[in-house]
């Protein structure tokens, strides 16, 4: 049984094009020209409770757009999304009361604390603003003050708070009413080590013991790795990869790299054929080679031993990072 | 009935939060009320200047015209007090604090009035008691519980008419990012004009501040009809009753309008 | 003269600025228009048929307050607001940084500021002329020593402006003030009042202060109220004032440096 359900999701900014020059505000009110933008085109795809979903696109893909869809901060041009619930399903900016019960949202760019008061009193204010009952209330509290360590500054005031402290704040607020959805958008960027941890440590364990299922958007691959079995990865608005982790990485990169030193006299030019396989000169003086996965990697090896000594050996396993830096390089170059 | 008092406990929340967060600036308290009550008492000294040397304007004498004024500032500052942070719609759409906005089970109008730290609404509000109190103990004015009611009822109204100004441009902001400096001039206009006897003006400009911009509602008219001085209007005198009810429509439409033009939110950046 | 170059780039910079906020130029002029029409019309009813009330006729009283309203568009100007906001972001060690002197910097901020305003002003001259009223100078003597009033307005005011900007430096947000000074100083500036008209001790209070240099004493010279030997006097007390405003400010600033200095911004 899927939990949220997208189909044919298309979102076109029309935007009146502002007019520029004298009294521009006042006639961009009454101009007719437009500008279109497709941001998301026609996206399809569904989320089943539990699961951690990273998704990923380079800037401009349309992740935040279909966010902001996903949440009911926008109305779609077509398509639609339904949020399933004990109370029937909720179509997002349809019914934007019922939807905010069931999601906490988390944007790594903005808090949605109170900036001037002390922690605590944002607490208080979502738990009213979202009827938390108040014993369910201070238990939730209990728990999320020793999941996020936030006893040292829960009566600190929010603008005083470090980035790592104001993020452990903001990810507890979302999740105070017991939302069975989590958005994160971005929760880690311009973390350090240690709380990029933190953050990673509690989004998994409030999805192993709080089944809360996570939609996670992120330009650091190694909160996927850390948390994600499955990947949507978009660009231009539509999807291009749905599935597991390392089937991405079978899929973009079926190949391993093999860079290998030879002892002392070196073939001249740039390439280098071993054993069928084509190497070429890295500036270090390795050189370098690609091996598919069912390749014979030992037809290589002998061919390199042949004759000459192999001074260093390394393989390089293909990994999210690498892929996704291919994908997004040659979206740049189309 | 329930959900309406579950939005006002919720207001009244958002609201004290919003006022304990602008208590963090202690230096600025003061200086915030000041201002509020210097930029509203420049306006009366010039009144109170002319009157210490002509007596009345157009047949105003000081305890109406502080009346009428004192009216005008009540109303202002009750609209401030409660929904000023619709003014800084262009902030809140800009740092994208209207998105969180529109994720919370609250109404959106509600979390944006509360979402200011300014104080200067209680220097407004004080310079209104200051005003008014003096109005009332020098104007000679027979009070009923009648006339005392429609008071009541006329500030409202007037607050109310400032407010779906406010909105109606927040509506607007929606749309078209860079409205502020229109707002300020909306509101400085209604500021200057609202506050004085109209009858200074000819006809036609009193007509076009009543059905036009419906300043002359705000103060103008009910307190004509509060001092008895309905015999000068060059609208029908009935118009001065009709402010709570103007006010109430006027809120309304534009409440309307804020909420359909929140439909078509597109939200900052992509 | 480099230095000179160096200032006259800030100027440059402000207008630019200020050219790209055109919206605020066209409320800044409505306000002002409407401002001219309430005033002129409240003083009319005032004056009620009465030739003349403390020495002024309705027409020259008109005339000043149309003239006193288009100056004192003057007083409300951003810097205030651009120093603040750059003593918070920490913007402002640039600013310190840099070879001009930081007052130097803010006064060409300023001008350059006023520039666009005056240029504004002047151009909507007419329509206030038509809503209010306007007629030439009381005399040939009164016209040439209607520009003199006004510099030495502008710099008592850019001074003003200045030492409240100043302020930032010690409560970080200057707003307040700021509105207090605009409205506080417009009033005692007389721009709504000719200081003439003010009662008793509200006048003594005044005419001891500076603030009627920026609006008044221009205005009143214009009209011929303040004429000969009484607006030499003006002229004299005005630059006194200068003098001792720009002791003020050059102390404030030593100070609000080494506070900067000390505590980093």
């Amino acid at each position: 049984m899927s939990l949220i359900t997208v189909r044919e999701l298309t979102k076109e900014y029309v935007r009146t094009k502002p007019v520029q020059g004298r009294f521009g505000t006042v006639r961009t009110l009454f101009t007719r020209e437009k500008e279109r933008t497709l941001a998301v085109d026609r996206i399809d795809f569904t989320i089943d409770e539990g699961e951690i979903v990273g998704y990923l696109g380079p800037n401009g893909a349309g992740k935040s757009t279909t966010i902001k869809l996903l949440t009911g901060v926008l109305w779609p041009t077509g398509g639609t999304v339904e949020v399933a619930g004990p109370d029937g399903p909720v179509v997002p900016w349809r019914d934007r009361r019922r939807l905010a019960h069931r999601i906490g949202v988390v944007f790594g760019q903005r808090s949605q604390l109170w900036w001037d008061l002390p922690l605590i009193e944002s607490f208080d204010l979502v738990a009213a603003l979202y009827d938390v009952p108040a014993d369910r209330y201070r238990s939730n509290l209990a728990r999320l003050r020793k999941l996020l360590d936030l006893e040292p500054f829960l009566r600190t005031p929010v603008r005083q708070l470090s980035l790592g402290q104001r993020m452990r704040g903001d990810l507890a607020a979302a999740l105070l009413y017991d939302p069975p959805v989590l958005y994160l958008d971005e929760p880690t960027v311009g973390l350090d080590v240690l709380a990029k941890e933190t953050v990673r440590g509690f989004v998994d364990e409030s999805n192993r013991s709080g089944r809360t299922t996570v939609l996670l958007t992120t330009h650091d691959l190694a909160d996927v790795e850390r948390l994600c079995r499955r990947i949507l990865l978009i660009d231009h608005g539509r999807v291009l990869y749905d599935g597991p982790v390392d089937g991405l990485v079978a899929r973009y990169a079926p190949y391993q790299e093999v860079l290998v030193r030879l002892d002392g006299e070196q073939p001249d030019g740039g390439r280098l054929d071993l054993g069928g396989f084509i190497g070429e000169r890295e500036h270090d003086g390795r050189w370098r080679f690609r091996v598919g996965r069912d390749e014979p990697v030992h037809r290589l090896l002998a061919a390199a031993g042949d004759g000459r000594q192999i001074r260093e050996l390394a393989v390089v396993e293909s990994n999210l990072e690498s892929v996704v830096r291919e994908l997004y390089r040659e979206r740049r170059n189309t | 009935m329930a959900e309406i008092r579950r939005e006002i406990r919720l207001y009244l929340k958002l609201r004290r939060a919003a006022l304990r967060g602008a208590m963090q600036y202690r230096g600025n308290i003061l200086m915030m009320v000041l201002a509020g009550a210097a930029y509203q008492g420049s306006g009366f000294a010039f009144v109170w200047a002319l009157l210490h040397t002509f007596g009345t304007v157009a047949g105003w004498g000081l305890g109406q015209i502080a009346f009428l004024y004192g009216m005008r500032l009540l109303s202002h500052a009750l609209w401030l007090v409660t929904l000023d942070g619709v003014m800084q719609v262009d902030y809140a759409i800009r740092e994208g604090h209207l998105d969180r906005m529109l994720l919370r089970p609250v109404n959106v109008l509600s979390q944006l009035a509360t979402t200011t730290r300014s104080l200067l609404p209680f220097g407004d509000l004080s310079m209104a008691i200051v005003v008014f109190g003096v109005a009332v103990s020098v104007a000679d004015l027979d009070w009923s519980p009648g006339s005392v009611a429609f008071l009541v009822l006329a500030v409202i109204g007037g607050a109310m008419i400032e407010g779906s100004v406010a909105v109606t441009i927040a509506g607007f902001s929606v749309r078209v990012l860079d409205t502020w400096a229109y707002r300020l001039m909306m509101f400085d206009a209604m500021d200057t004009l609202g506050s004085y006897p109209l009858s200074i003006f000819g006809s036609g400009m009193q007509r076009t501040l009543t059905y036009v911009l419906p300043v002359a509602f705000v103060a103008f008219l009910p307190a004509s009809v509060i001092l008895g001085r309905t015999g000068q209007l060059a609208v029908p005198a009935w118009l001065g009753y009709a402010t709570p009810v103007v006010g109430a429509t006027l809120f309304t439409v534009a409440y309307r309008f804020w909420r359909r033009q929140l439909r078509g939110y597109q939200g900052v950046g992509h | 003269m480099s230095v000179l170059r160096g200032y006259t780039a800030y100027v440059r910079t402000a207008v630019a600025i200020r050219l790209q906020y055109r919206s605020t130029i066209l409320a800044s002029v409505v306000v002002t228009l409407v401002w001219i029409l309430l005033v002129t019309r409240v003083w009319s009813a005032a004056f009620q048929g009465r030739e003349v009330v403390a020495g002024l006729t309705l027409e020259s009283t008109v005339v000043y307050l149309t003239l006193a309203s288009l100056q004192a568009a003057v007083i409300n100007t951003p810097v205030t607001w651009i120093m603040s906001s750059r003593v918070r972001s920490g913007e402002v060690l640039f600013d310190v940084s840099r070879p001009l002197g930081y007052p130097g910097q803010m006064l060409a901020l300023q001008a350059g500021q006023s520039m666009i305003q005056v240029a504004v002003m002047v151009l909507v001259t007419p329509v206030a002329g038509l809503l209010g009223g306007l007629s030439g100078p009381a005399g040939l003597t009164a016209g040439l020593l209607y520009p003199v009033a006004l510099v030495l307005g502008w710099v008592l005011n850019a001074l003003l402006t200045l030492l409240i900007g100043l302020s930032a430096f010690w409560t970080v947000d200057n707003v307040g003030i700021t509105v207090l000074y605009r409205f506080v100083a417009a009033f005692l500036a007389g721009a709504t009042v000719p200081l003439i008209f003010f009662p008793g001790p509200l006048r003594t209070l005044a005419e001891a202060l500076p603030f009627r240099f920026v609006v008044y004493q221009p205005a009143a010279i214009y009209i011929g109220q303040v004429d000969g030997a009484e607006a030499l006097g003006g002229f004299a007390l005005s630059l006194a004032w200068i003098v001792i405003l720009a002791g003020v400010v050059g102390l404030t600033w030593r100070r609000a440096y080494r506070r900067i200095v000390v505590h980093g911004g």
